[in-house]
């Protein structure tokens, strides 16, 4: 073999082949990086967000009246607004230039608008920033909050003489491949295990995913927490706090929202209307996909809180 | 035998038609790229069903408002359906490239037209050939039609006729 190519022909063939072997590599390298680039890379997330944010203002133009409009979901990105345009980067960019993902909205020439100066983005230390949008005729204002600055007050509670003891009913979908019933593993599995109940101390946990066996214990067992960990229907971000109407219920959601909002995380708590369980001390969290592990340990932060 | 310059040229068709290959490769892997970013970020239906939403509801747009200037939103002031009007209320700083629309006005019987207004008539008309079925993907263009059942309030009759407000929305796919 080696004795071909000391020969003239021989080594005209080993180049041969080595230039198609480089064309090849070349081919296939590009191809891999450009498909890995649009599939994961933030340029698509970006595009996303600045048609999400201008039809945002659009209709928050369009509607008859004064209406505030929140936009929580950031996602960690900037966005700088100028007349008709909004500009959006990522986290390191720099914003004095103008952005490959941009989109423009509509002005209503009634209405006297005021931007923002800056690029609106999230702080150091995973602030959550806001956008928000306020139409109040005849002017529009688009501008940023942060939502830590927003903490609520909540009821003072005595409950350290409470039983200290937590249900734990985790309603979420189960893990792809477990089969259904008690006790088979559901995406928040891990978090619970992992941050809630070990946060929860001396306080008593009882964990579950069956819905008629937890329905039999709350039965039973009235001076319990009730604590259920939910997948979030919408996918959104935000996290949804559902009380009843007790005190300590309103508590407990209270605390709950305020140490999440400490922790950058936009949360709503908000009356249920329609329950299964009985317990009157309780509070179902619907959460996203993002954070679940800073979620999850946040709410044993607060059980702990709400004991204390 | 084949002679040595044979091989040669040969071996040159052989590199060519193997480049053309390469070159084709690259153009369909892109085209394939192109068409998951546009199928992922494509907005236009969204864009034209909220440009009827604001023109249908905006005070500034088409919602009649009375002498105390509240608003009505839903029924039509026909006084407003001027492309100068439409203008003012959804203006784009540079030139629009953004949306067009054919927006009439019928009465309830569907037939009569009491006004036909155009927003960014001018590029309505070059879109319009673009937005036939005949065209899909990128570079062409959205069209999204509703009629809704509107009042609407004709010079200074102060009664509140029936009618229907057709709207035809062209959003370039980008």
């Amino acid at each position: 073999m080696l004795k071909v190519f000391k020969q003239k022909k021989g080594m005209r063939e080993l180049y041969k082949m080595l230039i198609e072997l480089l064309l090849a590599l070349m081919v296939m390298s590009s191809a891999i990086w450009y498909g890995v680039s649009v599939g994961t890379g933030m340029r698509l997330i970006k595009e996303k967000a600045a048609r999400d944010v201008a039809l945002t203002v659009e209709s928050v133009e369009a509607a008859p009246g004064s209406v505030f409009f929140s936009y929580a979901d950031t996602m960690g990105l900037k966005y700088k607004f100028s007349r008709n345009t909004v500009d959006v980067y990522s986290g390191g960019e720099d914003t004095s230039a103008p952005s490959s993902a941009f989109y423009f909205y509509p002005e209503d020439t009634a209405l006297k608008f005021t931007l923002p100066g800056e690029a609106v983005a999230p702080q150091q230390g995973q602030k959550k920033t806001v956008v928000s949008m306020k139409k109040n005729s005849p002017e529009f204002f688009i501008n940023s909050y942060d939502l830590s600055l927003e903490a609520m007050n909540c009821e003072k509670i005595n409950a350290s003489g409470d039983l200290q003891k937590v249900i734990i009913y985790d309603s979420g979908p189960k893990k792809e491949g477990s089969a259904g019933g008690a006790g088979v593993p559901s995406v928040f599995y891990d978090e619970i295990h992992q941050s809630l109940i070990p946060k929860l101390g001396i306080i008593e946990s009882q964990y579950d995913t069956d819905k008629d066996r937890v329905k039999s214990i709350v039965l039973q067992d009235q001076k319990s927490i009730l604590l259920e960990i939910a997948d979030s229907p919408g996918g959104d971000t935000d996290v949804k706090l559902y009380i009843s109407s007790d005190k300590k219920s309103r508590a407990l959601g209270c605390i709950t929202r305020n140490l999440l909002a400490k922790n950058r995380i936009s949360a709503t708590v908000l009356a249920e209307r329609y329950y299964d369980f009985a317990s009157p001390v309780r509070m179902k969290a619907e959460i996203g996909s993002l954070n679940r592990e800073l979620i999850i340990g946040t709410i044993g932060d607060a059980v702990n809180e709400y004991f204390k | 035998m084949i002679a040595k310059k044979a091989i040669g040229a040969y071996d040159i068709v052989y590199w060519i038609v193997r480049i053309l290959f390469v070159l084709m490769m690259f153009f369909f892997l892109y085209f394939l790229a192109r068409v998951y970013e546009t199928r992922t970020v494509d907005t236009s239906e969204n864009e034209a069903r909220i440009f009827i939403m604001y023109m249908a509801y905006n005070p500034d747009a088409f919602s009649y408002r009375d002498t105390t200037n509240r608003v009505y939103p839903g029924i039509v002031d026909v006084s407003k359906m001027t492309p100068e009007m439409l203008e003012q209320a959804m203006h784009y700083e540079k030139e629009n490239r953004m949306i067009a629309a054919n927006i009439t006005l019928y009465q309830a019987d569907k037939t009569t037209t009491v006004r036909n207004v155009f927003y960014n008539e001018r590029e309505y008309w070059t879109w319009a050939p673009l937005s036939l079925p005949t065209f899909t993907g990128e570079g062409t263009v959205r069209n999204v039609s509703d009629i809704r059942y509107v009042l609407y309030k004709e010079g200074d009759s102060e009664d509140f006729k029936p009618g229907f407000l057709k709207f035809d929305v062209l959003v370039p796919k980008s």
